[in-house]
Order: structure tokens, then C-alpha cells, then sequence
């Protein structure tokens, strides 16, 4: 029902489709959702029959017209004297698809690939989060293979865990079951890196 | 035997001389003892294997990873845990011992295909390579070491293991006593046997000696509580044993035979034997030879046979020697053979004697030295004179005649309160060693054959067949001429690469406890196939855990011997029958 509901209303949408590569979907971010997004955020996009999703690993922005001319400026004033100065540039999302949803269940594994302009929206209740982590009541971690695969670092994950620090630390403030759940996949996905890839993760929740 | 289904693991490399390595299913590595005995199903053959070595090997990068990194301890703990399944895969590594296809059972020449399966010994694989007990030569020793519970026995053939020498190895406390006590109970439960089926065939006859008193009195467990009746006191077994100490309280308190020695029966080189325990220096053991030949016939002292009592007599021994009526008897003796009335005299002429012969530094040697043998005035010792010899027997020739003739009894040397007495017990086997040794060589000058089968049991068989001592010991003698003659000796050492190679390589069979010296276990492992992976068996063995190799079994392998209560049970089972199977053909007939 979750994923139903995050879906049933458009305006929500905070981008769509832009871009679709072999295991890599780009978004086109809608200008007043610049805020929401970051690196670690998990995007689901309403595709037709399986809803794709997947976790930002890069943000882009860039100027609509190809080159930006400097402004000396602060944040404040070129606001008050552009105020439409976020619709020049555009910001593009970068997001491993890692996983889908069918019927209302989450499956680690990508499926069929959305099309351009499909919506993209962001998952960030408790609840979403909870049907993404722990698809079964349990932790699953399993579309961080895809994630390590497509290149993601150390870091990235700790981007990751920065940004649902809250949510995770209310599951497990000692984070012991959140550990057991990461290895194995962390293994499968780079084994000489576990430790690594566990202490960025680590540092993030602390 | 054991509840694990399926396949135990799967052959993945290795040769015949290095062994196989099975990569293991069961995630329980820790089911995995080394010693125990697998089977190979081949495409051709079944294997029998024996693992020799166990193993992990993990993903070292994903370890190192781990241990590099600042993450707690118990999460770390709780990160590898999770994954431990896939950075690691269990393995064995098995030394091949045999193979069969259906026909008898030989040692192994082939290796099993790539990918065969591993899987548990069943009692009929036992069976088909080990044989079965049958009473007559086969009988069970204990059961084999397997992955898991085991309900099967290993048979030893009593009928090959005495045809030959065989040795008893291990650290001290492991169980050596224990199994030459089961072994010397079913060498007689074989010769009854025999006897009853053959009556040509030649009597066995055990002569242990028992530096402990394990075999004559009680076995004891390591901390001395009594465990059971030794082999030669149970009353199972009265019949067949004589017992004798030269502890005569002890053999007034228990009713065994006096055993008193007869120094006259010494010779130089039984004296070489025990002088260096005593403290004895070198330079006067180079002498001992001259210093004994003017002793018997310098025609000063001219004490014969009484010769060591030349080395050690002086006023303090002589005060000793009157306390006691075989002292008595060797004072009168001597005396009468030097015509010196009191022993001070004698010790000063004796002095002067060799002072005059072989020089000052010679004298002073055996001034000082020959204090030290003064121990000797501590054993019971006896004299037998010319005139008592017509009408009186030497214990050690009743020991013998026992041993050699048909309806004589096996015999043990209980040391009792002498266990600590290394020196004494060397001197008794020695003599006894020697006397039966000429007995036999007489009987077959004329013309005669022993008519028993005797085995020797040799309790810390170095003092005897040592590199050094084997020379001058008659018990070299004996390994070396006395076998196709019927006398074998059963070896027992906790130091095996102390005895002369000689003598290990006359050993067919060897029961082997834990030893964890490389050169013992080299020594122990001497003549076996693979012994090269067999060592590393060896040093695993827990108490009463033994590796038996050589002619008794068919292949090598590793046993929990038979828990002594057990073995007496057996024993008396036997017995049991036996009396109803000749009540029942009493009643019939
Ligand atoms: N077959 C056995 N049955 C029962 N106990 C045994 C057996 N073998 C060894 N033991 C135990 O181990 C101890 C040492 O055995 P023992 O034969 O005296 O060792 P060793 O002669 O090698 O020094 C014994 O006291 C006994 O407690
Ligand atoms: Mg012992």
C-alpha cells in the first residue's frame, strides 16, 4: 500500500526520467525540490507495470544555456535580484537502479527499464523506508551489490547512512543488526573492502 | 556409525605420497578429528583413508580488511560471523591406506577420480578391511577413531603379533601398561584356544617384567587410585602366572615368589650396564675388566665368583652383611676362599693388590669409585654355594625352567618397593635374560627344540636395547638370534628414538600413543607406508588413543583401546564359556 500511495498523487513528483543507461537512470529534478535531494536520497519512479528504484549516487547541476556567467554575489541577494534563476540551471540526479517494486512488494533486483519523462519521487516517510530497507521486517541490503558495482566508493555510502541517520539509529542505536545484515552483501559486492566500506558506514551513524 | 547423511566432502587434489585434499561439506569442521578413518568411494575402488590434517583456508584480504579497520570488537565480531560461510572453506587432508573392489583388500596403489565422494565408515567397511573377530588369532583391541560416534572394533592378529617382535610407544601416562596388560590377557586366551584345537602346537609363555607392578599386582590410574587387577592377579588367570619380586615383604604380604640375586651371576659387562647410574667415573670402567680379573684369580685374593664382593667389601659393608643370613653365608665363604679373618684387612690387601698391578692412579680410582656400588648391599642378594647347588634351585633357573618346558607358567617380576630402583631391575633382567638365552642355545646343542613360544615384555626397553646398551645386553642378543628360535619381545618405551635402529627395525607391529618428539616419532613410525603423513597423527593422539602399524593389523590405524574394565569383562566372558562348552562335552560324552 505504501508504494500505492506515494505514487497516487503527481504533484508529489520531485523529477522524471531523463536519461536511462545500462543500470543508471538520470532525473531531471524539478527546481523546487533542489533541497530535498541528495546523495544517499532513494528515488522510486512510477513506471508502467514495475516501479524502479534506486538510490542517488551523484548530483549535477548545471546551466541550462551551457556556461554560467559569475555574479559576485550572495545566495540572498541574486535570489532577490533573479528570482527565477534556479529554472536556468538544471540539476540532474544520478540513480543506480538497484531495485523494483511489483504489486506492493520491493524486490532487490532490477527489472524492465523506465521510460523518459516517467515521474520520479522521494522516498523518505518512515514507512517508505522501512518497505525499502527491510522489504520482509528485516534489514536487506542487498541492492548495495548494484550500488558498489556501478562504482560507488566507501564514501558514497556514508553519504548514504548520513542521510537516513535518524531512521536507522531509531531501528538499532548500537547498530549490531544493521552489521549483521551489511556483511554478507558488502562482502559479495567487494570482499577485500568489507572493512572499509563498514567503518565509512559506521562513521555516518555515529 | 555417526548421523551426518550424505557425502562428508569431496576430493579435490593431491597424490598417493602426498595425501588428498577433500574439501568438506559439513560446516562443522570440529567433527573432524585427525586419525580418523574415512571412506573414498572411487569409481573402481573403495579407499580407506585416515585424515591427517585438517584445515581453514579464509580469504585473507577480507581478514586483513577487517582487522585493519576502526570498527568495535563486537561488531567486528558480529560482521564476520555473518559472513565466516563464505571466507572460509573447510578441508582434510587424508592419507590413503588401502582399496578394495570387492576382492581382498590391499594397500593402495591408485588415488580415487577427482570430485569422488568421502563419506563415513560403516562396520561393514571395517569389516572387509580389518577383518573380524574370530577367538582364535583375530581379537578386538578397541575401536577406531571415526568422524562421529563409532560402534565397531578393530581386531588385532595375536597369532601374527607374536610371531615377531613389536614395540609399545607413547609419552608416559598414555596408556602403554594398560594395553600390554589387554595384550598379554588375550595372548593367553589365543594360546588356550589354540591348545584346546591343537594340541602339537607350542605353549606360550609370557615373562614380563613389571617395573610398576601394573601386571602383578594392581593397574592404577594417574593420580595411583587402584583401577583394576593386573593381568597376572586376577584369579582369571591365577593358573597362569607365577609372580616374583625381590621386595620380600611385599612377597610375604602377597604371596609371591622371593627373587634374591646372585651376584656371582654378574658379569663385567652387566656391571658396565649399571655403574653409570650409580655415578660411576669412566676411568674406572676402563679398568673394571682388569679389576675383575685380579679379583677372581690374583692368587692374593682369589674370590672367584665372589669377585663383587671384592669391589664393595669393607668394615661398614660387613656390619651390614652380618644383619642378614645370606650376608653371613658370603662372609664364611669368603673368608674361607682368602684366609683373611676380617674385612677391613681384606679391603687393604685388596688395594695393595692393585696398586702393585696396575699402578697408583688405577687404586685411587677404585678407592673412590667402588663407594658408589655400594647400593648393591641394598638389594636382596643371595649365594648359592657348590654344595647347596646339588639339592637347590636358583629362582632365576626355576624362572627359566618355567618358561621352557610345557607345563610350565608364564612369569612376572614385580620390582614392588625397588620401582624406582632402575639398577636392580637391569641387574634382574639381565640374569634372567641371559640364563634363559643359554638355556635355550643348550637345548639346541643337544639336539633339542624349545617346546613353548615365549614373549618377552620389556618395560622401558631402553635401559636394554638403547644405542649403547644394546651391545652388552643379553636382550640384543635375544632380538637378534632368538626369534626363529620362538622368543620375541614386546618393546615398551616412552622414548623410542633412544633404542638402537637395529632393534626398531626388527619391530613388525607397533602400538603408538601420543609422542610429540620428532625423532620419537620418527622412530615409532620407522618402516610404515606413508609415514610421512602419518606423523602428524601422532602427536594428536589423546590418552588411550593408540596408532597401530605393522604385521597385526591389515592397514594402519588409530584406535581408543578397549577401556581396561572392559577387557577383563571379555575376559572373563570367555573363560566363562569355555568351562560350559567342556562341561557340555563332559555331560555328552
Ligand atoms: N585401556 C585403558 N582403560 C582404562 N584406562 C586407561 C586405559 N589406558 C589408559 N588408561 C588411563 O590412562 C592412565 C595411564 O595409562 P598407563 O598405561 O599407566 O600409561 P603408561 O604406561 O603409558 O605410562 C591410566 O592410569 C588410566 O587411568
Ligand atoms: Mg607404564
Amino acid at each position: 500500500m505504501v508504494w500505492a500511495s506515494l505514487f497516487a498523487v503527481k504533484e508529489n513528483a520531485i523529477g522524471e526520467v531523463a536519461c536511462v543507461r545500462a543500470g543508471e537512470i538520470d532525473i531531471f529534478v524539478y527546481p523546487e525540490h533542489y533541497s530535498e535531494i541528495r546523495v544517499g536520497s532513494i528515488i522510486a519512479i512510477n513506471s508502467d507495470q514495475v516501479k524502479p528504484v534506486g538510490l542517488a549516487v551523484n548530483i549535477a547541476h548545471e546551466p541550462r544555456h551551457g556556461s554560467i556567467h559569475p555574479l559576485r554575489k550572495g545566495r540572498e541577494e541574486i535570489l532577490r535580484e533573479y528570482p527565477d534563476i534556479d529554472y536556468q540551471h538544471r540539476l540532474v540526479l544520478t540513480v543506480v537502479y538497484s531495485s523494483h517494486v511489483k504489486g506492493n512488494t520491493l524486490y532487490h533486483v532490477p527489472a524492465s527499464m523506465p521510460r523518459l519523462h516517467d515521474l520520479a519521487f522521494l522516498v523518505n516517510s518512515n514507512d517508505l523506508l522501512d518497505a525499502f530497507f527491510r522489504p520482509n521486517g528485516e534489514w536487506n541490503f542487498d541492492f548495495l551489490r548494484y550500488v558498489i558495482e556501478a562504482g560507488a566508493q566507501p564514501l558514497t555510502l556514508r553519504g548514504l547512512f548520513f542521510t537516513h541517520r535518524d531512521y536507522f539509529l531509531s531501528k538499532d542505536p548500537n547498530c549490531q543488526s544493521l552489521v549483521r545484515a551489511l556483511a554478507r552483501p558488502l562482502y559479495m559486492a567487494d570482499p577485500k573492502n568489507v572493512g572499509r566500506y563498514l567503518e565509512c558506514i559506521l562513521e555516518a551513524l555515529r | 556409525m555417526n548421523k551426518l547423511a550424505g557425502p562428508l566432502g569431496k576430493v579435490i587434489e593431491g597424490s598417493l605420497s602426498r595425501g588428498l585434499k577433500v574439501l568438506v561439506r559439513d560446516e562443522n569442521i570440529e567433527n573432524y578429528p585427525v586419525g580418523a578413518l574415512v571412506v573414498i568411494k572411487g569409481t573402481k575402488h573403495h579407499y580407506l583413508g585416515v585424515i591427517t590434517d585438517i584445515g581453514i583456508e579464509s580469504a585473507g584480504e577480507t581478514v586483513k580488511s577487517f582487522y585493519g579497520s576502526r570498527i568495535g570488537n563486537e561488531l567486528k565480531d558480529i560482521a564476520m560471523d555473518a559472513i565466516k560461510d563464505y571466507v572460509n572453506t573447510r578441508f582434510i587432508e587424508i592419507a590413503l591406506l588401502g582399496q578394495s573392489s570387492g576382492e581382498m583388500p590391499r594397500s593402495a596403489d591408485t588415488i580415487p577420480n577427482f570430485y569422488s565422494d568421502v563419506v563415513e565408515v560403516r562396520q561393514e567397511d571395517i569389516k572387509v578391511f580389518f577383518g573380524e573377530e574370530n577367538q582364535k588369532n583375530l581379537w578386538n583391541i578397541g575401536t577406531p577413531k571415526v568422524p562421529g560416534e563409532s560402534t565397531v572394533y578393530i581386531p588385532v592378529d595375536i597369532e601374527k603379533l607374536i610371531e615377531l617382535s613389536f614395540g609399545i610407544f607413547g609419552k608416559s601416562g598414555t596408556g602403554k601398561t594398560f594395553l600390554g596388560n589387554i595384550l598379554a590377557g588375550y595372548m593367553i586366551l589365543y594360546d588356550d584356544q589354540k591348545s584346546s584345537v591343537d594340541k602339537e602346537s607350542k605353549r606360550l609363555r609370557l615373562l614380563i617384567f613389571d617395573m610398576h607392578s601394573e601386571y602383578s599386582l594392581k593397574l592404577r590410574d594417574n593420580k595411583g587410585n587402584v583401577i583394576a587387577d593386573g593381568i597376572a592377579s586376577m584369579n582369571l588367570f591365577s593358573n597362569k602366572f607365577l609372580r616374583y619380586t625381590p621386595d620380600l615383604e611385599l612377597a610375604k604380604e602377597a604371596g609371591l615368589e622371593e627373587l634374591r640375586i646372585d651376584y656371582s651371576d654378574l658379569t663385567v659387562d652387566d656391571l658396565r650396564l649399571i655403574a653409570p647410574i650409580f655415578g660411576v667415573s669412566e676411568g674406572f670402567l676402563e679398568h673394571l675388566g682388569e679389576f675383575a680379573s685380579i679379583l677372581k684369580r690374583d692368587k692374593r685374593c682369589k674370590l672367584g665368583d665372589l669377585w663383587i664382593w671384592g669391589l664393595i667389601l669393607d668394615k661398614d659393608s660387613e656390619d651390614k652383611m652380618m644383619k642378614d643370613i645370606e650376608g653371613r653365608k658370603i662372609l664364611d665363604e669368603i673368608k674361607k676362599r682368602t684366609n683373611v679373618e676380617d674385612a677391613d684387612k681384606l679391603r687393604r690387601m685388596i688395594l695393595k693388590v692393585i696398586k702393585d698391578r696396575l699402578g697408583p692412579s688405577a687404586c685411587s680410582s677404585f678407592r673412590s669409585q667402588t663407594a658408589k656400588l655400594k647400593q648393591l648391599l641394598n638389594y636382596p642378594y643371595t649365594y648359592i654355594t657348590e654344595e647347596e647347588k646339588q639339592t637347590k634351585k636358583s629362582s632365576i633357573d626355576a624362572i627359566v625352567d618355567n618358561l621352557v618346558s610345557e607345563n610350565g607358567r608364564s612369569v612376572v617380576i614385580s620390582m614392588g618397593k625397588y620401582e624406582k630402583e632402575t639398577p636392580l631391575y637391569m641387574i634382574m633382567a639381565n640374569l634372567i635374560a641371559r640364563r634363559l638365552r643359554e638355556r635355550i642355545l643348550s637345548m639346541i646343542v643337544r639336539g633339542e627344540e624349545l617346546k613353548t613360544k615365549i614373549v618377552i615384555f620389556l618395560e622401558e626397553a631402553h635401559n636394554f636395547l638403547g644405542r649403547e646398551t644394546y651391545r652388552m645386553s643379553p636382550f640384543g642378543e635375544i632380538a637378534r638370534e632368538m626369534r626363529k628360535k620362538g622368543v620375541t619381545l614386546c618393546v615398551i618405551d616412552q622414548k623410542p628414538s633412544e633404542l638402537d635402529d637395529d632393534v626398531i627395525s626388527m619391530l613388525w607391529t607397533s602400538f603408538v600413543f601420543t609422542l610429540t618428539d620428532e625423532r620419537d616419532i620418527g622412530a615409532a613410525l620407522m618402516g610404515t607406508p606413508r609415514a610421512s603423513l602419518l606423523r602428524k597423527v601422532v602427536p594428536v593422539l589423546e590418552r588411550q588413543e593408540v596408532l597401530i602399524h605393522g604385521e597385526a593389523v591389515n592397514f594402519p590405524v588409530v584406535v581408543k583401546v578397549l577401556n581396561y574394565k572392559k577387557a577383563a569383562e571379555i575376559f572373563k566372558e570367555h573363560k566363562r564359556r569355555k568351562l560350559d562348552l567342556v562341561r557340555q562335552i563332559m555331560e555328552q560324552g
